[in-house]
């Protein structure tokens, strides 16, 4: 039996790169029966050395650029008339990495964010 | 910011609020907020899978070329290009893997020049910016634009991704698939079941080989494409088209390097298939000088030599090996060599019985289960030289694992008169 896995892409530019935030754990969202798109958290850089820095609810979250030891493929399963094919939607280059451990924010005045 | 946008918001006082109690110092970021957010449910897409490329896999994606997962149910899925395999694995990680589409990386998001210019030490941003908060973000607030917001989606979230090795093309399936509808002459193919027959694309579909593996597999296997479908001679056959062919040689008086194709091919084609004859010219002959426009072939002599010794050695049973040498000889046409070393892989030479005797012992005819294989070789024969038993295990042979390395794994070695030969590592 075989799969295709279709490479081509309607974009002209090429096939899109998309990226990676890699977190240590997992993100768990306190609301139930979400049907709307929801905020998980804010992403900045630092001016001076490109690193991001993630501000997830209480916690603050230092990171890095980084470039994948090997590349990724984003490859999306389809299935039409029962038969299963792949398409290739993206590649994946650089992901940011967050390993450390996030650091709680402190807050001094009781405000609730 | 991002309008057609649905689903939560971020507003660009919420972010600077945000910046502000997680005691961030807003002048020391670059330009973007980017809002990571889960997406409204129906666009949460589980279908999506990571996969490990290597540079070559990136490169046919980057070019659009077509990959395939090759696999039946019951065997390991491999991953084709048009001209590599490799092996699929799934590994996991512990951490988690946020898929976020068009993320936008630091140098997209408006670096300030002259601030990263005058700033050479690092990390400890975060303790400065808590030290200078007070002063820093009420002149913040008073002069700088709102902030710009994107919002991006996380895409799913992943714990596993696959993993490609190159691996050998899988290819023990094809001769299997192919041996029961081997063409046996025209006469005989009434007696083949057609429902299973081969197509080029039946094979594509069964065999775990990138297309360039499985068409020099075809090639080495001698399977020749007649009507449509992929077919093995029959060895009796192949002796048949192979004899008429050579017998060519005696009736035009060629020079051994003087084979005239058209006159091969237009000599037999009533008596043989042509897509038969042509591959049976192919797989039998190299081509040699070309005259006057005309290129000319000649046989492959260790191939034919090899071939006949086969048909000879076919009745079972052993031989004289002095009278099998010179039947052999006469059997091959006029200036061919036979040599007792092309006898490696087909037969078995016994030189310390009385007379000396020679069988026919063919690799194909061995077990495919590697124990199962070794059991019948020391079982034949107690002990082996590499040379002689290199032929009838080299198809494990990996480029981890060389034949030396399986002898040292599956077989006991020892010396005997000078020479390092391997038994079975049990005795029975």
């Amino acid at each position: 039996m075989q799969m295709y896995i279709d490479c081509k892409t309607e974009n002209e530019a090429g096939i899109p790169e998309w990226a990676l935030v890699e977190l240590q754990g997992l993100i768990q969202m306190k609301k139930e029966g979400i049907i709307e798109a929801t905020v998980v958290g804010d992403l900045h850089y630092y001016n001076r050395n490109k690193h991001p820095v993630l501000v997830l609810g209480h916690h603050i979250l230092n990171g890095k650029e980084q470039k994948l030891e090997q590349p990724m493929a984003v490859i999306e399963k389809v299935i039409v008339d029962d038969k299963t094919s792949y398409k290739v939607k993206a590649v994946i280059k650089k992901k940011l990495l967050f390993k450390s451990r996030p650091k709680p924010i402190i807050s001094n005045v009781a405000e609730k964010v | 910011m991002d309008t057609m946008d649905c689903g939560e918001l971020r507003t660009p006082e919420e972010a600077r609020k945000i910046i502000k109690t997680a005691k961030l110092h807003e002048s020391e970021l670059t330009e973007i907020t980017q809002v990571l957010r889960f997406p409204n449910p129906s666009e949460h897409n589980d279908r999506l899978k990571l996969m490990l490329l290597d540079d070559n896999l990136l490169k046919e994606i980057e070019a659009g070329n077509d990959l395939m997962f090759k696999g039946d149910p019951d065997e390991n899925v491999v991953l084709c290009t048009n001209t590599k395999t490799y092996d699929v694995k799934e590994a996991e990680t512990s951490n988690s893997l946020l898929l976020v589409p068009e993320l936008l990386f630091a140098a997209s998001t408006g670096l300030d020049e002259t601030i990263q210019n005058d700033s050479i030490e690092s990390e400890s941003s975060f303790e400065k910016s808590n030290a200078s908060l007070n002063k820093s973000t009420e002149s913040d607030e008073g002069s700088r634009p709102p902030r710009q917001i994107v919002h991006k989606d996380i895409l799913n979230t992943f714990f596993t991704y696959y993993e490609l090795k190159p691996c050998k093309p899988r290819l023990t399936k094809l001769r299997k698939i192919l041996e029961p509808t081997k063409y046996q002459g025209l006469e005989l193919e009434y007696a083949v079941d057609k429902t299973k027959l081969l197509s080029y694309e039946a094979l594509c579909d069964k065999i775990q080989a990138s297309k360039a593996e499985l068409n020099e597999e075809l090639e080495k296997i001698q399977a020749v494409l007649l009507d449509g479908h992929y077919r093995l001679l029959e060895f009796e056959y192949e002796f048949r088209v192979l004899s008429y062919m050579l017998d060519l040689i005696d009736e035009n008086s060629w020079p051994l390097d003087k084979i005239s194709r058209e006159i091969t091919i237009d000599s037999l084609k009533e008596l043989v298939p042509l897509p038969i004859l042509e591959a049976m010219f192919r797989f039998y002959t190299d081509p040699s000088v070309e005259e006057d426009g005309v290129q000319f072939y000649q046989y492959k002599q260790d191939k034919v030599c090899k071939f006949l010794a086969r048909v000879l050695l076919k009745s079972a049973g052993k031989f004289n090996l002095e009278e099998f040498l010179q039947a052999w000889k006469d059997s091959v046409p006029d200036g061919m060599v036979t040599d007792e070393s092309l006898l490696s892989g087909i037969a078995l030479v016994d030189k310390s019985s009385t007379p000396q005797v020679v069988w026919g012992f063919a690799e194909t005819d061995l077990p495919e289960e590697i124990n199962q294989r070794f059991k019948i070789l020391f079982q034949t024969k107690p002990k082996w030289t590499v040379d002689q038993i290199s032929p009838y295990i080299e198809c494990y042979a990996t480029e981890k694992l060389n034949v030396n390395a399986l002898l040292t794994k599956y077989a006991r070695a020892s010396t005997q008169d000078g020479v390092r030969v391997f038994s079975a590592k049990h005795m029975k």
